[in-house]
């Protein structure tokens, strides 16, 4: 990480220098298709992250992308029991966080905890 | 007592809705509210509960018109529809989380509520538990299990409602809590009232073909194929049978009212008027029917997401597809079907692109039109000449179509963009009687609108083309006596006044009078042109072509085409128009946007083919 990122947000850190403080992180819709990844900001048009934000993606929720319409179309994404169809662009970008086993192993036991408790 | 019926889209509420009141609802007319939200009333002895029908939320922020109805009947803001005395929450109970965060936000109103939750089957289904007890504790509102589309529960719910039994919610998060937290509540929440039982693989499954690139692509496809068959072919029985009930109606009528005059009023003007658009109703039964059936089943959410891409280049979302698929069979269901468009201004855009795309009514005029005018020639080779005029033609209305909803979206309809994000409900079986009701009061709507708006039209119509009454001696046959009727009637002179408007075009004042008469609706142009030029078309179709090839050069015959491709010609499509969006401001806008397009274009046809 270089020094004057660190006190960046993410978002305006891949706005301004166009690559992220995390080697994992990445927008959303450069994902490809399977990979489980966490929700680090939703950035956009104030009336599409609030209705994002209402759907269930906000900050430090896991989704997994399910797949991609056809012609470079919307994205679907899995958070637990909800899917959705998302399209992304400039009104609606989203940052997330790759997942490797480890973290979803962490993921997985935070949900188990969470249920049975 | 008024109680709104509040919850987040998805969860199954107007199944509920309608499971719970039955016929006993209308629509809300309420003045200056452009989205009508129904109201429906249960009653036992003396009490009476009225609930109204809010369309679904997510938070207390609208983002769209229809949610800012509800937020702002629930605030107590709304100028014409007086705030509820409680609160009906509907929720889902196998996916309680956003239902929850709206509960968080409704609970700082201050108004009583009682929560029924739907959906409790899917999860017993899945092996999992919702705990309703547990809930209703945490939350200090009594909640109702219910499965809607079985009606299991909702008499308990009624009887609920009946007796008030509402309380006021406990404060569960801070007053200014932003989304992050109100989720955490939520998941805190359901963690405690749910155990989810084994994942949906059904849908899991479904998906994996129905969204799959090629495969559902294809499926889609093989869908929209069957649903635009379906209008055209399964709802022809039907009208024929409709048809002919008008025409022996009719003809009884002849037989016994004596007063010729009178006669042609109640048999042309009021009948006949009316006749021709209530034979639609089939269709616009069976477009509900498709429409309301692959919305309940989850299909058509999925089928919106895969469209999106293509619909996303003119401007539209993925749902403007069925609205503008079903115009090409006529534009009243479309106009109709587009209410499953949730955004106010996708919807009032896709609304005004549907009386450009080619509906069945302008294939007898293309029919006409192309077999008089254009030679029966082979272009290439293999193509004829005529089936190339043919699609052309399609094509220039769907084409057109799309861009005015496209430029409609960067003008009139711009503003905060309503992203594309929806959610693909689990796939389920539709209930009947929510299909049943929906379709019966979407039926009345329209019959309403066929009964007053039509009516007056079509009386208009009638005054402008058989009166004031020509002399007719016994002598001439009856299609000369209506050429002689037709070429004295109001109608004719009308032709004539207005005429020099279309004189650039090289329209005569019979085909000026084609145009108004064909007011009525487009099909009628024929008619009339057969009326004027003394032929009955019914009987000899070729004989009018040959005719009309004699009198019109080339030019005009693809003038009154390219004019016909987007001429709003139309008067049922106005009026259901108006009916939709709730003002004469949108048909009136439409008309003339097509009526601008038709002319501009006919012109240049017409320099060009000179």
């Amino acid at each position: 990480m270089k020094p004057e990122t660190r006190n960046l947000k993410p978002e305006t850190c891949f706005r301004i220098f166009g690559f992220s403080p995390n080697k994992h992180m990445k927008p959303l819709h450069t994902c490809p298709v399977g990979t489980q990844c966490r929700i680090l900001s939703v950035t956009g048009d104030d009336s599409c992250v609030r209705r994002a934000n209402e759907l269930g993606l906000v900050e430090g929720v896991c989704c997994s992308i399910e797949r991609r319409a056809p012609f470079d179309g919307p994205v679907e994404i899995s958070m637990g029991r909800s899917r959705l169809g998302v399209r992304l662009g400039n009104e609606l970008s989203i940052l997330v966080e790759v997942l490797d086993a480890a973290h979803q192993q962490l993921m997985r036991r935070q949900n188990t905890a969470a249920n049975v408790g | 007592m008024r109680v709104a019926v509040v919850g987040t889209p998805n969860v199954g509420k107007s199944t509920l809705f309608n499971e719970l009141t039955g016929l006993q609802q209308r629509v809300g007319n309420f003045p200056g509210v452009t989205v009508e939200p129904l109201v429906g009333r249960i009653t036992e002895g003396a009490t009476s509960v009225e609930l109204i029908d809010l369309p679904g939320i997510y938070g207390m922020v609208a983002t769209s018109e229809d949610e800012r109805l509800s937020i702002d009947v629930l605030a107590g803001r709304h100028p014409s529809i007086q705030a509820p005395d409680a609160i009906l929450l509907v929720m889902n109970a196998s996916a309680p989380e956003k239902c929850l965060v709206l509960f968080s936000h409704l609970s700082q109103l201050g108004l009583p509520m009682i929560i029924a939750s739907t959906m409790v089957d899917t999860v017993k289904g899945r092996g999992g538990v919702f705990d309703d007890i547990t809930l209703s504790h945490a939350l200090g509102v009594p909640v109702h299990a219910v499965v809607g589309r079985k009606g299991i529960g909702v008499g308990d719910l009624r009887d609920g409602l009946l007796r008030a039994e509402w309380s006021v919610p406990k404060a569960v998060v801070d007053l200014d809590a932003d989304i992050v937290k109100r989720f955490a509540w939520s998941r805190s929440v359901c963690a405690d009232v749910l155990v989810e039982g084994k994942a949906d693989t059904r849908s899991a499954r479904l998906d994996a073909v129905l969204l799959h690139p090629v495969w559902g692509t294809l499926t889609f496809i093989v869908v929209m194929g069957l649903f635009f068959q379906s209008i055209f072919t399964w709802a022809q029985p039907l009208m024929d049978l409709i048809d002919a009930g008008v025409g022996s109606l009719q003809a009884l009528l002849e037989q016994s009212i004596s007063n010729p005059l009178l006669a042609s009023f109640v048999i042309n003007g009021i009948i006949g008027g009316v006749g021709s658009v209530v034979v639609f109703l089939p269709q616009i039964l069976l477009l509900n029917l498709l429409v309301t059936f692959l919305e309940e089943c989850g299909y058509l959410a999925r089928a919106a997401f895969l469209v999106d891409r293509a619909m996303g280049l003119f401007g539209l979302q993925g749902r403007s597809f069925i609205p503008l698929l079903g115009s090409f069979a006529c534009a009243i269901p479309g106009i109709m079907s587009a209410r499953i468009i949730p955004s106010y201004r996708d919807r009032m855009a896709t609304i005004m692109a549907t009386p450009l795309m080619t509906c069945s009514a302008r294939l007898p005029v293309y029919l006409l039109l192309i077999g008089a005018m254009i030679p029966a020639t082979t272009v290439l080779g293999v193509f004829s000449l005529q089936a190339v005029v043919m699609a052309s033609l399609y094509a220039a209305g769907a084409v057109s179509g799309l861009l005015i909803a496209l430029v409609l979206k960067r003008t009139m309809f711009r503003g905060g963009a309503v992203p594309f994000l929806i959610e693909f409900p689990p796939y389920r079986l539709p209930s009947a009687k929510s299909i049943g009701v929906t379709m019966v009061n979407r039926s009345k709507d329209f019959l309403t609108t066929a009964g007053t708006v039509i009516l007056g039209f079509s009386i208009a119509l009638w005054i402008l083309t058989e009166l004031p009454r020509a002399d007719v001696s016994g002598a001439v046959s009856p299609v000369d006596a209506s050429r002689i009727q037709i070429e004295q009637s109001y109608a004719a002179d009308l032709g004539r006044t207005i005429q020099p408007v279309f004189e650039p075009l090289g329209f005569d004042w019979r085909v000026t009078l084609g145009i108004i008469s064909s007011f009525a609706a487009r099909e009628t142009f024929v008619a009339a042109m057969g009326q004027i030029y003394a032929s009955d078309v019914q009987e000899s179709d070729t004989q009018l072509r040959e005719v009309l090839r004699a009198r019109y050069p080339l030019s005009v015959g693809l003038s009154l085409l390219a004019f016909y491709v987007f001429a709003l010609q139309c008067i049922s499509t106005m009026a259901i128009m108006k009916r939709e969006t709730g003002s004469w401001k949108w048909p009136a806008i439409a008309f003339v946007i097509t009526f601008v397009l038709a002319y501009v274009s006919a012109w240049i046809v017409g320099i060009l083919s000179r």
